[in-house]
């Protein structure tokens, strides 16, 4: 089975809300709540498309965008972050590490699935 | 007494005995009356003067040394 | 009545006695440093040399004619002894660091070792003492006279008018004098033996007046006896008046006297071996001074009422007793104001003498020989002894002109305040040369000269009155009829005593030129060094710094050394300096050295002319000492400044420190608010989001979504509630009451609380009490609080397979202790000490907790507020173990 996106979240509530708004816009989805889950799943089910977030239990969102843009097989892979706090700084280590966009929590729901629409027409397109 | 106030001292002693010995103070005692067989203004100069002597005996042992000098 | 012949051998045997008594005590002084010789009272009893034939017979004659007023006298140097730390003291340890040896040497010497104000100050010395040697010798023809009588005409002295007999005395002063002291020239100018002649006939004058006072109160009947038939007689024994103008201008000259008589000067300063001996003579030279002048007026008063009309008072201390038939008495009070005359002479002319070979006759030798070819080695000592000899023989031929000039006049205290009038004029400069920096040599000179030209016109020709028709008209009509200017009323001021008519004109001129032209010259480098040195004398610390710079040839040094302080003396002092000969330290002490044979500016000229380079750049050197002093006082300034600004700094640097960390703290705890403020808002938003947007939810969702939004409100409040309570606790704002509390009944509630949750996660709870009726100083709910909430995060965060939550207590001698542990995941090493901190939850996620993280830091300032400790102790096996530790009640007063 092909997953569209890989939710990455260890806030139950909120991945709660991420998955039901993506099923809605017509994705399939997977989620998992650490780090090192996260890294496992991109290998094993080679989703289109991560969503993730920054305070991850076991290691942190910025290590695993580390890791996939190290890969050569996840080099391209669309990453949307995450993140609740929201600082200048933590904007500017996800655009050096290659996020592709960068999303501050509390989100508008529409733009969480705009944004990954987008990207995903990008990498298609 | 400490040092600052024992030159003090010794400056109003000597500036008193001015004062004591000068008119208009020692015109005081110029009464035209025999005190003790002697003129007034005669003992009341030679007793400023043992007063003086006294106090200059006092302060001479106490103002400070030359180690204490200041500086 | 006495003979002639022997009144003269008692002098001359008397004057013998003197002699073995100098020449003794100068063996003895050159033996043993702490000799009898040089304690206080001598010293004191040498001061006394202020005490002469005036005071012997002089202030009877005064008291006769003038009552109390002769005190005055005596009053002025009262004063200033008893106010010794003031300027004698000064002027002491100026004299002692400096190598003074005049009153002209300490002028100089502060004025930029100026030789011209030297000379100056000599000669108006000189001139100044001739009236006062004249008094002298008037006054041992006068005794002579008197006590020998009509037999006068016998004898020796047969045929010898007053004037051949004062220049005998003269003669036979000067002989003595040259024998006494100038056997030596001392590098100090110290002349043991003299000064102890000079006390031996200070005892023997004191003895002899106090003699006659007995003798006279005695035959007088009493003091009253005295005063009334003196009263009665028509003798103003009141004084009437005597508290004028004149009064004070007697006590100001007496004042200066004590200061500026050269004699002085050289007892009370040059001679002085030890300053300390001044605290002595601060309150024995008064007292000495109040004896000499106790029976004066009785004797004055009786000797009026006893005497013939006519009859000299001046002479009433030997006449009474004469008339009494005492001839003993008579004898002794002879030999009393022999006493006072010769030691008077002595000594001033000794000190004149020092002045005159110092100051003139050294720098025009030099001048001559331009410093060299004086002859052998010892040259210059010769020439300073011989110059001496010379200054005596000038000295007394001076006083005995004088003398001659004014035989006429009759009374001898006059005579006196013409001297003292004549040396006050020294006191506005040397009072400027101890207490004002900016004093110039140019303003002193022209200030003493001012003086004594006034002082010379309104003081000392008046005296002539009687030997010249000129003077007379002078004084009648003015210079040139210029009224004004008449000299016993100056400008125009006519009505008041014509002693004070001098004093204070001649003073207020010389102290307003001294202030005026100071303020409008300016100082040379070595004046600018010598007023620091002198005015700032008890701030230096250390020897006078170097002020002659440049190279001379150690063999030059030796050459000079040698011609003035002889060659003993010399080849010891440049043996004792070996390799430092020639070193400007050197140069320097051996001026200071040869500054005290020949004065400062004769030492100054010498050795300029034998250091090499040095006379050329002088003011150069000189400035750079001058500025070197004050660049070291600046910098001293500046590290006393600059040590406090470091302090200041170093206390700025650590508060802005803290400040810098509680800035981030804040700016960390800020973030971290933020970060726990977002998580439940996202929640909330986005399923706000989802109910708002979707119309199409199954009724299972909206109620799951909104119970969501309701969980996630509360952990938002619960979060604030949190913040503000830690923010209460870390200000300590929070309402806190430590009251006793039964700690294991406040630990039941806790555990009963937390049991529904174990309960509910199907957890065993172990409780393991061992605290019974342990009392502590608590608030039982916040107490409950700290408990709760580590029983139930051990609860929550526990997910070992078999779950178990242990709570143990038991008291020690002091304390209550609670233990709360667990067999979940634990607590990572490294973080140990972070899990108190706020919102620190197991970062990498090893004890994934819901909760802000901000329990343990509340319940650690809790604990801290019921002065306990919340640690975190190594567990058991697996888990987490917490410990609470807090004192039973009463220990803490007994820790305090």
């Amino acid at each position: 089975m092909s997953v569209d996106v890989l939710i990455a979240e260890d806030e139950p509530s909120i991945l709660d809300s991420l998955d039901f708004i993506l099923r809605r816009a017509g994705f399939s989805i997977e989620s998992v709540t650490d780090g090192d889950a996260a890294l496992a799943a991109i290998r094993r089910d080679r989703p289109r498309l991560v969503v993730l977030d920054v305070m991850l239990p076991k290691r942190s969102g910025f290590e695993v965008l580390k890791q996939i843009r190290a890969d050569a097989v996840t080099h391209d892979l669309p990453v949307m972050i995450l993140t609740a706090k929201g600082q200048a700084q933590d904007r500017q280590t996800a655009e050096d590490l290659g996020a592709s966009s960068f999303i501050t929590k509390p989100y508008a729901n529409a733009d969480v699935v705009g944004t990954v629409k987008r990207l995903l027409a990008e990498a298609a397109g | 007494m400490e040092r600052r106030k024992l030159v003090s001292a010794a400056l109003v002693l000597t500036l008193l005995g001015a004062l004591l010995f000068m008119p208009p103070l020692a015109s005081v005692f110029q009464i035209h009356r025999l005190v003790l067989g002697v003129p007034a203004e005669v003992i009341y100069l030679f007793t400023v003067w043992v007063l003086l002597i006294v106090g200059a005996w006092w302060l001479g042992s106490r103002l400070p040394r030359e180690s204490e000098d200041e500086g | 009545m006495l003979s002639a012949d022997l009144v003269t051998a008692t002098g001359i045997a008397y004057v013998g006695l003197l002699f073995l008594i100098a020449y003794v005590s100068d063996r003895q002084a050159r033996k043993s440093k702490s000799s009898f010789l040089r304690s206080p009272f001598v010293y004191t009893l040498a001061i006394s040399v202020y005490c002469t034939s005036w005071t012997f017979y002089g202030a009877v004659g005064s008291a006769a004619r003038n009552g109390l007023e002769y005190l005055a006298i005596y009053l002025g140097p009262t004063l200033v002894f008893i106010g010794w730390w003031f300027v004698l003291r000064r002027l002491v340890r100026i004299s002692h660091n400096q190598r003074i040896t005049s009153i002209a040497d300490l002028l100089s010497s502060r004025f930029g070792k100026s030789s011209r104000l030297a000379v100056l100050v000599t000669v108006i010395a000189v001139i100044g003492i001739a009236p006062y040697i004249a008094l002298q010798l008037k006054a041992v023809t006068s005794s002579i006279q008197a006590i020998s009588g009509a037999s006068a005409a016998q004898g020796t002295l047969r045929g010898v008018d007053d004037v051949g007999l004062a220049f005998g005395v003269a003669a036979g002063m000067a002989l003595f004098t040259v024998l006494f002291g100038t056997r030596n020239v001392d590098a100090k100018e110290q002349h043991h033996g003299v000064v102890a002649a000079i006390a031996f006939e200070a005892v023997v004058k004191l003895a002899a007046l106090i003699a006659v006072g007995l003798f006279v109160v005695f035959a007088g009947g009493g003091l009253e006896a005295i005063f009334s038939r003196a009263e009665a007689a028509g003798v103003d024994i009141y004084s009437t008046g005597t508290f004028d103008d004149r009064w004070i201008a007697m006590n100001v000259l007496s004042i200066a006297a004590i200061i500026c008589l050269p004699r002085q000067f050289q007892i009370t300063v040059v001679e002085n071996s030890d300053e300390n001996h001044l605290r002595t003579a601060a309150w024995a030279f008064p007292g000495y001074l109040l004896l000499m002048s106790l029976f004066t007026l009785p004797i004055a008063l009786y000797g009026l009422t006893s005497m013939p009309a006519g009859a000299n008072p001046d002479m009433f201390v030997l006449t009474l007793p004469l008339a009494a038939g005492q001839e003993g008495l008579a004898l002794f009070a002879f030999i009393g104001g022999f006493s006072s005359a010769t030691s008077m002479i002595i000594v001033e002319s000794i000190a004149l003498s020092i002045m005159v070979s110092n100051h003139i006759v050294m720098p025009l030798v030099l001048r001559f020989t331009q410093g060299q070819g004086v002859g052998d080695g010892r040259g210059v000592s010769q020439l300073l002894l011989a110059s001496r000899r010379f200054s005596i023989a000038l000295i007394l031929s001076l006083g005995f002109g004088y003398f001659y000039l004014t035989r006429d006049s009759n009374a001898l205290a006059p005579i006196g305040l013409i001297s003292f009038c004549g040396v006050a004029q020294f006191l506005p400069a040397i009072i400027a040369a101890l207490f004002w920096k900016d004093a110039s040599l140019k303003a002193a000179t022209a200030a003493v000269a001012v003086g004594f030209v006034v002082w010379a016109w309104s003081s000392f020709m008046p005296s002539f009155e009687s030997a010249s028709p000129l003077v007379a008209q002078l004084m009648a009509e003015g210079p040139w009829g210029i009224t004004w200017l008449r000299p016993e009323a100056l400008f125009g001021v006519a009505d008041i005593d014509p002693l004070a008519n001098a004093v204070f004109w001649s003073l207020f001129l010389n102290t307003a030129t001294l202030v005026v032209v100071s303020l409008f010259t300016s100082q040379s480098a070595l004046e600018r060094v010598q007023a620091t040195l002198f005015v700032d004398l008890f701030r230096r610390q250390g020897p006078v710094g170097t002020l002659m710079r440049g190279s001379a040839a150690t063999g030059d040094l030796q050459f000079v050394a040698q011609r003035v302080l002889g060659i003993e003396k010399a080849t010891a002092l440049f043996a004792g300096a070996g390799a430092a000969a020639g070193t400007p330290q050197f140069i320097d002490r051996l001026e200071r050295e040869l500054a005290g044979s020949i004065g400062a500016a004769s030492a100054h000229v010498m050795m300029s002319k034998v250091v090499a380079g040095s006379a050329v750049s002088l003011e150069e050197v000189l400035q750079m000492a001058d500025e070197t002093q004050q660049a070291i006082e600046y910098s001293q300034q500046l590290e006393r400044t600059s040590s406090e600004l470091r302090d200041t700094a170093r206390k700025l640097e650590e508060a802005n420190r803290q400040l810098r960390e509680l800035d981030s703290q804040k700016d960390e705890f800020l973030s971290q608010v933020s970060h726990e403020v977002r998580t439940p808002m996202t929640s909330i938003r986005s399923f706000s989001e989802i109910l708002l947007g979707e119309q199409h939810l199954e009724e299972a969702e909206r109620q799951k979504f909104v119970a969501t939004i309701h969980k996630e409100s509360l952990r938002l409040t619960k979060l604030l509630d949190q913040i503000l309570d830690l923010n209460a606790l870390e200000r300590g704002k929070a309402a806190w009451r430590n009251v006793p509390t039964d700690a294991e009944a406040v630990l039941d509630q806790a555990v009963e609380v937390c049991s529904a949750l174990a309960r509910q996660r199907q957890m065993r709870l172990v409780v393991d009490k061992q605290g019974e009726g342990a009392s502590i100083d608590a608030d039982a709910d916040r107490l409950s609080q700290v408990l709760i909430n580590l029983i139930s995060n051990a609860i929550k965060y526990n997910d070992a397979p078999e779950p178990l939550v242990e709570v143990r207590s038991r008291r020690s001698r002091r304390h209550y202790i609670v233990e709360v542990a667990d067999n979940g995941p634990g607590i990572a090493r490294d973080e140990r000490t972070l899990v108190f901190e706020k919102f620190s939850r197991g970062a990498t996620g090893t004890t994934a907790a819901p909760g802000a993280g901000l329990g343990l830091a509340i319940s650690r300032q809790i604990i801290t507020h019921m002065n306990g400790r919340l640690e975190l102790v190594p567990a058991r096996g697996r888990g987490a173990c917490f410990r609470i530790t807090l004192p039973l009640s009463g220990a803490a007063a007994l820790a305090e």
